[in-house]
């Protein structure tokens, strides 16, 4: 082969497969110092989160239940028997999930929520995250029907209010299974 | 290294990149809602702009010029992705309020047209300094337009309240107030660097090569005039 021939079609495909060789060991080593890091704070943020919804509480354990049957991502019990902690997602506007936490004590109380909005349209479909909202399914308890959906934001607003009723939902499921 | 603090200050004032070569503006609109989000965009902007101008001077003569986008691309999304995992990692906070656009430093006009423009030329340090001073350029711009878009739309600075709640203009948080503002940023700059008697002329940081180059500005149809 010229060495004309090299430089033309050779060349130009070992040199950018070398690149990515080195790129991809650079990003390999990388991700496995920060992937352990990164999944602790995301365990963190969740404990948080069940904290926060269930005021008082302090240690949880996990349900091992059909959650994809019971329409939620996770239910957790609190260990000294306070109540319950499910979080569920929906879609709201444009695709993207919106992730509820819900606390809920041993009468089938709503005692906290909390939504994580951050997929949905700054300013408009985040009001369904606000708290003046959000307060409206506090010490509500079998179903959310009666809480209304924001006007303006209400695809967003429908995903909390579906992933409220999946939750208190699949608390009666727990709840009776016991 | 007179000429290299030339190079520096180029970044900074004569070429400014936001608002001289009008480069990576989506992200200065967009991101300029909030101090702490514009600070850290300018320095994760400056970071990846800094490390791809040196790989790519490092390489540009090892790196055949029909594979040239596709190299650049591969190393600036790498310093990318790296800036992502350990932002994500040390700087969650940081990391969800930069949201999308982090990941989108990748198809930043800035760092692609640095790579293209002066990287691939010239040596590493003046490559080097070229990425700080268009990074710190970059963060300049950012961090201004966001102390004033936070301060009279949301009232705050660096989420501090500063204004009492009620007297925001709230337009300022808003898409249009970024352009309205962007806008002014751009004809004080103009401004001030005709008053010092520097002849204006946006240079879009060419190099005369025609040949490689699709834009259809007035010194081409010069030269295609003659």
């Amino acid at each position: 082969m010229s060495r004309e021939a090299f430089n033309e079609y050779i060349k130009p495909f070992v040199v950018l497969v070398c690149i990515c060789l080195v790129v991809s060991f650079l990003l390999a080593f990388t991700n496995s110092v920060t992937a352990p890091i990164i999944a602790e704070n995301a365990r963190l943020e969740a404990i948080r989160t069940r904290q926060k919804v269930l005021p008082g509480s302090l240690d949880f354990e996990e349900i091992d239940c059909d959650t994809q049957a019971l329409d939620i991502d996770s239910a957790y019990r609190e260990t000294n028997g306070m109540g319950y902690v499910i979080t569920s997602s929906h879609v709201g506007y444009g695709g993207g999930e919106v992730t509820v936490t819900v606390g809920i004590d041993n009468d089938g109380k709503v005692v906290g929520i909390s939504a994580d909005v951050s997929s949905q349209t700054k300013g408009i479909g985040s009001k369904a995250g606000e708290s003046s909202y959000l307060d409206k399914y506090m010490g509500i308890s079998g179903s959310a029907d009666g809480v209304d959906t924001i006007a303006t934001a209400t695809r967003s607003s429908t995903a909390v209010r579906q992933s409220v009723t999946a939750a208190l939902n699949a608390f009666n499921t727990i709840k009776g299974g016991n | 290294m007179k000429e290299k603090m030339k190079i520096l200050l180029n970044g900074m004032f004569k070429e400014n990149p936001v608002l001289i070569l009008a480069l990576g503006c989506c992200s200065v609109l967009a991101v300029s809602v909030s101090v702490s989000g514009g600070l850290g965009m300018g320095a994760a902007l400056t970071f990846v702009l800094v490390c791809s101008n040196v790989v790519i001077s490092l390489l540009r003569n090892i790196i055949p010029s029909k594979v040239r986008i596709p190299c650049y691309i591969v190393v600036i999304a790498t310093f990318v992705t790296l800036v992502e995992m350990l932002m994500e990692a040390y700087l969650k906070s940081l990391y969800d309020s930069l949201g999308v656009f982090l990941s989108l430093i990748v198809v930043n006009c800035i760092v692609l047209g640095r790579a293209e423009m002066f990287a691939s030329k010239r040596g590493v340090a003046d490559s080097f300094f070229d990425g700080l001073g268009m990074g710190i350029g970059y963060t300049m711009v950012i961090t201004g337009m966001s102390v004033i878009r936070e301060l009279f739309g949301s009232g705050t600075l660096l989420g501090y309240r500063i204004i009492p709640e009620g007297y925001q203009l709230g337009i300022l948080t808003q898409a249009p107030g970024g352009f309205f503002l962007f806008g002014c940023a751009m004809a004080i700059l103009v401004a001030a660097m005709a008053k010092k008697g520097k002849k204006f002329e946006p240079k879009m940081g060419c190099d005369g090569n025609c040949a490689a180059c699709h834009s259809n500005c007035d010194d081409r149809k010069e030269a295609e005039a003659k």
